[in-house]
C-alpha cells in the first residue's frame, strides 16, 4: 500500500504523514509506506504509489493531478477539510483504503 | 451564505485551476524555485560579510572582498540560472527535448545581452535580467514547439537509433532561434543603441517594476491571497505565481546594493510579505496560534492550539486554517484579512521611514519570526517590528477568538457527546509527533 499526499511545498502534508504512519501501525498494516511531497513533484514519484491525496488548499489543481494519474489508472481525492485541518491520520488514512 | 459557496465553486474554481495550472506561469515557478538554493547560499555568505555584530564585523573586515565573490556567483548570475530552468520546464511540459531548451535558452540570453562592443554587462546577468531572462525562454521554446508541430525538422531514417534521431530534431529549430535573436539584437544595436536585453527592460520590465514596486499594488496581493484562502484556496501560491517574480527581483537588488555598500533601495521585496507580514503563516496567524494555547475555554480549540502552536512557529499553518476553521468560517475572516494588511502598513511605514533598516539577505520561509528579521536586516529592530506585527493581529484575533470560543463552548456543553472526545484524543497522540516532526522539519532546513 502506498500513498503519496501532495500540497505546495509538502511541509503540511508532512505533517498528515506521521500520523497517518502512526494510526497504520496501530492497525497493524504490513508495508504500508506514505510519502508528501511538492504538487509539481508529483509527476516524477507517482509511478511509485498506488493512490494520491491532494492537500484541499490545492484543490483547484486536482486536474493537474488526473492527468498524471488518469492514464496510469491510479485514483485521487482530495482530502476532506476537517480532517485535514486537525490532522486526523485516521480518518484520511481511511479515506485513501476506501480509494483502492 | 451558501449560495454565496456554491456561486464560488462554481465561477470561481475553474479560474483558479487555470491559473495553478497554466503552463507558463508554472514554468515561471519553476525557474524561481531553481534560484532559491542559490539565494540561500548567497545570503549566508551576505549575512558572514556584513554581521550584525560590531565584533565580528572587525573581525571579518579583512575578508569581506573575498566573501562577497560568493555573493556575485550566486546573487548575480540568478538570470542565467532563471534563462536554463524555465525553459527547461516549459519544454517539460509540452514534453519537447527539455535540456536541449534550456541550453538554447541560457545561449540566446547571452546573445540578447551583447552589448555593441561585443562584451556582456555582468549586471545584466543577474536580477536585472530576470524577466528577459523568462520572456526569451518562453519565446525559445515555442518557437521549438511550433517548429516541430510543422514539422520542420530533420527526420532520420528508420535505422537510425530513435536516441540519435532525437538529438537531430532539436537541431533545427535551435539554428533558427539562434540566427533570429542573433539577427534582432544586430538590428537593435544598429538603430536604437540598445542589446535585446536593454530594449525589453525598457519596455517590460521598468513598468512591470514601478506597478508592482508600490505599496496598493502589494496591498491588493496581500488581500486576495487571504480572500483566497478563506475559501480554502493556497492563496499564497496563486499569487506568488504572479508577484514573487518581481518581489524576488526587488529581494537581489537590495542583496548587491548591500553587497556594493550603497544604501539598500527597495521596501518592497520578498522579505516585505514572508519575514514581516505572513508571521505564523498566512493571516499572521502566530499570534492566533499562540491565542489558541492561552485564552480559550473550550475544548475542541485548545485541542486545536496544542496541534496547531509548532507548526505555526515555523509558519505552517494549515492546521489553523482547516481545523478551526477559518475556511468557510465568516467570523473569522474579518481579523484573518484586516491583520495581515494592517502589518503591511505598519511595515511600509517603518521600513519607508528607515525606522528599521531594510531588508536584504534571504533565509527559509519557515524560518520563526523575530530571527528572520534579525537576519534579513541585521537589524535588532526589524525583530521588534516583528514583534509589533505580532502583537498587532493579536489584538485583532482576540475579540474575534474569544465570540467563536464562547459559541464552541456552548455547543460542547449541549452536546457532550463522543466527537469531541475523541478529536481530543487524537489530537493528544498527536501532539508529541507533532513536536518531533517540526523540529526536524526546522533543522533540515
Amino acid at each position: 500500500m502506498n500513498i503519496i499526499l501532495v500540497c505546495s511545498s509538502g511541509m503540511s502534508t508532512s505533517l498528515l504523514v506521521r500520523k497517518m504512519i502512526a494510526e497504520g501501525k496501530n492497525r497493524g498494516l504490513k508495508e504500508l509506506h506514505i510519502f508528501a511531497c511538492s504538487i509539481d513533484e508529483l509527476e516524477g514519484h507517482i509511478d511509485q504509489f498506488d493512490v494520491v491525496l491532494i492537500g484541499p488548499q490545492l484543490r483547484y489543481r486536482e486536474h493537474d493531478v488526473a492527468e498524471l494519474t488518469n492514464p496510469r489508472n491510479k485514483k485521487y481525492a482530495v482530502i476532506d477539510l476537517m480532517s485535514y485541518g486537525m490532522m486526523n491520520g485516521k480518518k484520511v488514512l481511511d479515506q485513501a483504503l476506501a480509494l483502492l | 451564505m451558501k449560495g454565496l459557496i456554491r456561486w464560488l465553486e462554481k465561477y470561481f474554481m475553474p479560474i483558479a485551476s487555470k491559473v495553478g495550472e497554466q503552463r507558463h506561469l508554472k514554468a515561471l515557478r519553476d525557474g524561481i524555485l531553481a534560484m532559491i538554493p542559490l539565494l540561500l547560499i548567497g545570503s549566508f555568505f551576505l549575512i558572514m560579510a556584513f554581521p550584525p555584530i560590531p565584533v565580528l564585523a572587525d573581525f571579518v573586515a579583512p575578508y569581506v572582498d573575498s566573501l562577497l565573490t560568493v555573493v556575485n556567483a550566486t546573487f548575480n548570475i540568478l538570470a542565467l540560472i532563471v534563462a536554463f530552468s524555465t525553459a527547461h520546464s516549459l519544454a517539460n511540459s509540452y514534453k519537447l527535448d527539455a535540456l536541449a531548451a534550456g541550453s538554447f535558452s541560457v545561449s540566446v540570453f547571452l546573445l540578447a545581452t551583447l552589448t555593441k562592443s561585443g562584451g556582456i554587462n555582468l549586471d545584466l546577468l543577474g536580477s536585472k535580467g530576470l524577466f528577459v531572462a523568462v520572456i526569451l525562454a518562453f519565446l525559445v521554446v515555442e518557437m521549438q514547439r511550433m517548429m516541430i508541430k510543422k514539422n520542420i525538422v530533420i527526420n532520420m531514417p528508420e535505422g537510425v537509433p530513435p536516441a540519435v534521431a532525437r538529438s537531430f530534431v532539436a537541431l533545427i529549430p535551435g539554428f533558427f532561434i539562434v540566427v533570429l535573436i542573433w539577427w534582432i539584437n544586430c538590428i537593435l544595436l544598429r538603430t536604437t543603441g540598445l542589446s535585446m536585453h536593454g530594449v525589453i527592460n525598457q519596455v517590460v520590465t521598468i513598468p512591470l517594476l514601478s506597478l508592482g514596486g508600490n505599496i496598493f499594488a502589494t496591498l491588493i496581493a496581500i488581500f486576495v491571497g487571504q480572500v483566497l484562502w478563506c475559501f480554502g484556496l493556497h492563496g499564497t501560491a496563486l499569487v506568488d505565481g504572479i508577484m514573487r517574480p518581481i518581489w524576488m527581483m526587488f529581494s537581489q537588488q537590495n542583496a548587491v546594493a548591500k553587497a556594493a555598500g550603497e544604501t539598500i533601495p527597495n521596501i518592497f521585496s520578498q522579505q516585505f510579505v514572508e519575514t514581516f507580514i505572513l508571521i505564523g503563516g498566512a493571516g499572521t496567524t502566530l499570534a492566533l496560534a499562540v491565542l489558541l494555547v492561552t485564552t480559550v475555554k473550550s475544548k475542541q480549540l485548545k485541542a486545536l492550539g496544542k496541534l496547531a502552536i509548532w507548526p505555526a512557529i515555523f509558519n505552517i499553518n494549515e492546521i489553523i486554517i482547516f481545523g478551526m476553521p477559518i475556511v468557510m468560517n465568516p467570523i473569522m475572516w474579518i481579523p484573518f484579512i484586516l491583520a495581515p494588511v494592517i502589518c503591511a502598513l505598519i511595515t511600509y511605514f517603518a521600513l519607508a521611514s528607515g525606522l528599521v533598516d531594510r531588508p536584504y539577505a534571504y533565509v527559509p520561509w519557515t524560518t520563526p519570526a523575530l530571527f528572520s528579521g534579525f537576519l534579513v536586516t541585521g537589524d535588532w529592530k526589524a525583530s521588534a517590528l516583528q514583534f509589533v506585527n505580532f502583537s498587532v493581529s493579536a489584538v485583532l484575533y482576540y475579540p474575534f477568538l474569544k465570540t467563536l470560543d464562547n459559541a464552541k463552548v456552548r455547543e460542547e456543553q449541549g452536546s457532550e457527546t463522543g466527537e469531541f472526545d475523541e478529536i481530543n484524543k487524537i489530537s493528544a497522540g498527536a501532539i508529541d509527533s507533532n513536536a518531533k516532526e517540526t523540529i526536524t522539519l526546522g533543522t533540515t532546513l
